[in-house]
């Protein structure tokens, strides 16, 4: 397994090598460019201030050179600025980072252990009132547009009940405290985490289905062996192999998915960084995002693929 | 020689005003408590120059306190973008932390503040801030400002003319990454500019730091509307920028931790998408703030700052005109309508349709929209018609706008022998996202559909894509709909008609505005010269006929805008999103009640 992962992670080398130049090349080609989010229409720009803005970001160069550059940098931990702020790069992804993984992260949790066990439920009480339940919850979930529900939950649990802050990370003009964060992030991340659970358990309950009329589990249970040790040991078991896709697929959500609840919340997280970094066609922001993307896409892939085998003996890595 | 000045106290004005607060706070019966009866600084202030609390308001609540507000809407940008330098919609954010020579008085505040319901809030007198008083020379060529004495930085150190020389160099700089530094443009044609700029100069010499307290500004020919235009450059220090380079300067630290100004507010704390945090000035020259603290929350998406709002986390946030009805019934809040000065212009791209290069055929499209039935039903009224950019009344006295009068509309195309159906479906791009813009979009095609015959179809587009769909590197709209600031005065046509503005080589670098008309520019560069109010009235007026006529672009109506605030709030002066330029919101004398 070490080996596995050790080749994996080298093969991993050239993989990000080439999304980087592809995004650069996409980015490149898109229409636009800095000048266009820098410039007031009503108050136009000198011809030559315009062309000392394209020769101070390097767009001037050819592609390649370009490509070349960033990539020198980049490997010295030089992301370069924000184009409309003056930010560095670097430290305000890792603070997008940071809010999103906050965000979505809590989400995802909330997904996983509240979809999984509801889709095991819903699967074993198939056709119950349980199940018809859990199923029309599914797809509200999966329906619901996240603006509409964060909106609603806004109004009904912040403005009406008053239970929860409306939007932001934080309550401004106080220290950070770590249950003034909590109580912000709670509701978001419940609306976030409703849409999650709904997908989790509509696929459990599938993989569930698949497995728990097979002759085998028959077998277990005519052995003897109590329901919940056929259920977990057994059924579960064997539709977690789906159950394990999903959850790989999903984590790279974790990082910048979430631009529609993040923007209802204000929360500040990657997402909501990278729609900027395209409005204002950043390229350097966006290559700093897409950069951590890809690494956790990388990443995602390695651990599902390592999960596969634990979770199925006959799946080995040599 | 033509001498303009502030610095003459008004204080019989003031003294009247004062007496006469309690009978207009009566007369405002159910407007917000606290605001009439302190509406008295609010007047005080800018027209005598004297600190606010040289008129202390009978009712006013205790000093102190913390405004919060969102700056939200399409005036702002945001708070990620920081730079006083380059504030756009946000300059009017900047205020609390800087100061500018010239800014415009609110015309009649206290109306404003006894009467929230009314369409008040439009600019009066131009006043002196961070200036005295400022003449101009015998031959017309330069500007000379006082400035103000005893103004210091919230670092305690004097202010004087030497900052603003540093100011408009720092902003000429080619080196300066903090460009493009809109406002600079104000000096644009001052001696020693374009050599400067070149590298070919060390320094502007056209713009002389005569002594600590007196500046000049020597113009190649005269410029009348230079102290209204150079309202809206901040001045920012040289004690504390002249040591980072200028090719650091946008990236310099100093913007997110310890950037400093002349105004009522000092910089507190920035939480990166989150807040920015003020703390009142002890020494600002108007006299301390009477609130301690205000703090700018962000919010990304306008729906979530009015629920903020709504719930009582905000003081104040910006609102459309399909919102105002609901928050009149806010017993917590008063709607605060105030005028834009912006238009709304719909632009036809002549380059991909010919047809819409046809003068007439443009005249046909604005006979063809019902303005008056839009603005009745769709903006509920909050919006005026106008006949050409300016919206003002003495811009654009005796120009009547197009009527609606869809026969003729039919006629006109037919006569140039066009067949607008045949042009297929057009998209109609913006960047205004909220729903109220789409509603109005809508019902601008379906009249072009039901009188011409013309398929448009209304496309929202975030902010950066829509400007670089519709103005530079693609011009690739088809029709497109969006925003133009016309005031405070008529100099704002320079930027739009003359030929020096147009592509590919002027500063508005759109094809669909590459508009040249050789008597328009005279006319833009005569009334630039004219010192004389009247007349330089007229040669805009003959400017807004012509163009009317011409329609380089389709400029339908402007907006009046809102603001929503609490009542707890008192003697607060916004214009909401305006884009008409600098104003003095006497944010030093703003209350609240906790």
């Amino acid at each position: 397994m070490l080996t596995f992962i050790i080749r994996r992670l080298l093969i991993s080398i050239p993989v990000f090598l080439g999304i980087t130049m592809l995004i650069f090349l996409f980015i490149a080609l898109a229409p636009g460019s800095i000048v266009d989010a820098l410039v007031r229409p009503e108050l136009g720009i000198d011809p030559a201030a315009k062309e000392a803005i394209i020769k101070r970001y390097g767009l001037d160069q050819p592609l390649h050179i370009r490509y070349v550059l960033w990539l020198a940098n980049a490997l010295q931990g030089e992301l370069g600025y924000r184009v409309a702020s003056g930010a560095a790069v670097g430290s305000e992804v890792i603070r997008g980072l940071g809010a999103s993984l906050a965000l979505t992260g809590s989400a995802m949790v909330i997904g996983i252990f509240v979809g999984v066990p509801l889709g095991v439920l819903s699967a074993v009480r198939q056709y119950s009132k349980v199940d018809f339940v859990l199923t029309a919850t599914t797809f509200l979930g999966i329906s619901l547009p996240s603006f509409m529900l964060g909106l609603g939950g806004l109004w009904l649990l912040g403005l009406q009940l008053d239970l929860v802050p409306i939007a932001g990370m934080v309550t401004v003009g106080q220290e950070f405290e770590l249950l003034d964060f909590l109580h912000h992030l709670i509701l978001p991340a419940l609306i976030l985490g409703f849409g999650y659970m709904a997908i989790f358990l509509r696929y459990t309950r599938a993989a569930m289905l698949e497995v728990i009329h097979l002759d085998y589990i028959t077998t277990a249970r005519s052995k003897g062996l109590r329901g919940s040790v056929v259920l977990s040991r057994h059924a579960f078991r064997n539709a977690l192999i789906p159950i394990i896709t999903l959850i790989g697929l999903s984590i790279p959500e974790v990082v910048g998915a979430a631009v529609v609840t993040e923007a209802v919340f204000s929360w500040p997280g990657l997402g909501l960084m990278m729609v900027e970094g395209i409005q204002d066609r950043d390229f350097l922001l966006i290559m700093g995002i897409t950069m951590v993307l890809a690494l956790t896409v990388l990443l995602a892939n390695l651990l599902t693929d390592v999960a596969y085998g634990y979770a199925d003996p006959r799946i080995r890595y040599s | 020689m033509t001498h303009r000045t502030t610095a003459h106290p008004r204080l019989g004005l003031l003294l009247v005003l004062t007496i006469l607060m309690p009978v207009l706070a009566a007369c405002a019966g159910a407007a917000p408590s606290a605001a009439p009866a302190t509406a008295a600084p609010a007047t005080a202030a800018p027209a005598t120059a004297a600190p606010a609390t040289a008129a202390p308001a009978t009712e006013a609540p205790a000093a102190g306190g913390t405004f919060i507000g969102a700056w939200v809407g399409p005036c702002c940008n945001g708070n990620d973008w920081i730079t006083p330098l380059d504030p756009g919609g946000d300059a009017h954010w900047f205020n609390k932390i800087y100061g500018r020579l010239t800014t415009f008085q609110v015309l009649d505040p206290i109306k404003q503040a006894a009467d929230f319901d009314s369409n008040s809030g439009v600019y009066g007198e131009l006043i002196g801030d961070l200036a005295e008083s400022w003449e101009i020379s015998a031959d017309n060529l330069t500007w000379t400002f006082k400035l103000r004495p005893g103004v210091t930085w919230h670092d305690g150190e004097p202010f004087t003319a030497n900052d603003v020389k540093f100011t408009v160099e720092l902003c000429y700089n080619p080196a300066n990454t903090m460009a493009p530094c809109h406002y600079v443009s104000a000096v644009n044609g001052a001696v020693g500019v374009e050599e400067y700029k070149a590298g070919t100069a060390t320094e502007v010499t056209g713009v002389k730091a005569v002594d600590d307290l007196t500046i000049s500004f020597t113009f190649l020919a005269p410029n009348s509307l230079f102290p209204t235009t150079i309202s809206e450059l901040y001045i920012v220090p040289q004690h504390k920028l002249k040591d980072i380079p200028p090719a650091d300067m946008k990236t310099a630290e100093y913007w997110k931790t310890s950037q400093i100004g002349t105004g009522p507010f000092k910089w507190d704390k920035y939480t990166a998408g989150q807040s920015t945090e003020l703390v009142a000035f002890d020494n600002y020259w108007r006299g301390r703030p009477k609130l301690d603290r205000i703090i700018r929350r962000h919010f990304e998406d306008p729906a979530s700052a009015l629920l903020a709002f709504d719930a009582g986390e905000i003081h104040m946030t910006y609102i459309t005109a399909d919102e105002v009805a609901r928050e009149r019934e806010n017993p917590d809040a008063v709607v605060l309508p105030g005028n834009s000065g912006v238009d709304n212009g719909l632009q036809f791209n002549s380059t991909k349709y010919p047809e819409f290069g046809i003068k007439e055929v443009r005249q046909a499209l604005m006979y063809a929209v019902d303005r008056q039935a839009i603005i009745d039903n769709v903006y509920g009224g909050a919006a005026s018609m106008v006949p050409c950019l300016y919206g003002l009344p003495n811009l654009n006295a005796g120009v009547d706008p197009y009527p609606y009068d869809p026969a003729k509309a039919q006629a006109l195309v037919a006569a140039a022998g066009v067949d607008l159906a045949a042009l297929g479906e057009l998209t109609m791009d913006t960047y205004y996202t909220d729903p109220l813009s789409l509603n109005v979009m809508t019902a601008i095609a379906q009249n072009l559909k039901d009188n011409l015959g013309l398929t448009v179809k209304p496309l929202q587009m975030t902010d950066g894509a829509a400007w670089q769909k519709l103005y530079y590197t693609d011009n690739d709209s088809d029709v497109s709909f969006w925003g133009a600031a016309n005031g405070p005065t008529g100099d704002r046509g320079y930027f739009y008609f003359h030929s020096s503005a147009a592509y590919p080589g002027g500063s508005n670098g759109v094809e669909g505005r590459s508009y040249s008309n050789a008597t328009v520019d005279q006319l833009l560069s005569d009334a630039r010269s004219e010192f004389d109010t009247a007349k330089q009235n007229a040669l805009y007026q003959q400017v807004c006929e012509i163009t009317k006529d011409e329609l380089p672009n389709l400029y339908v109506w402007q907006t009046v805008r809102f603001h929503v605030v609490s009542k707890k709030v008192g003697n607060i002066i916004v214009i909401p999103a305006a884009g008409g330029g600098s104003y003095y919101d006497a944010v030093e004398t703003w209350t609240i009640t906790e």
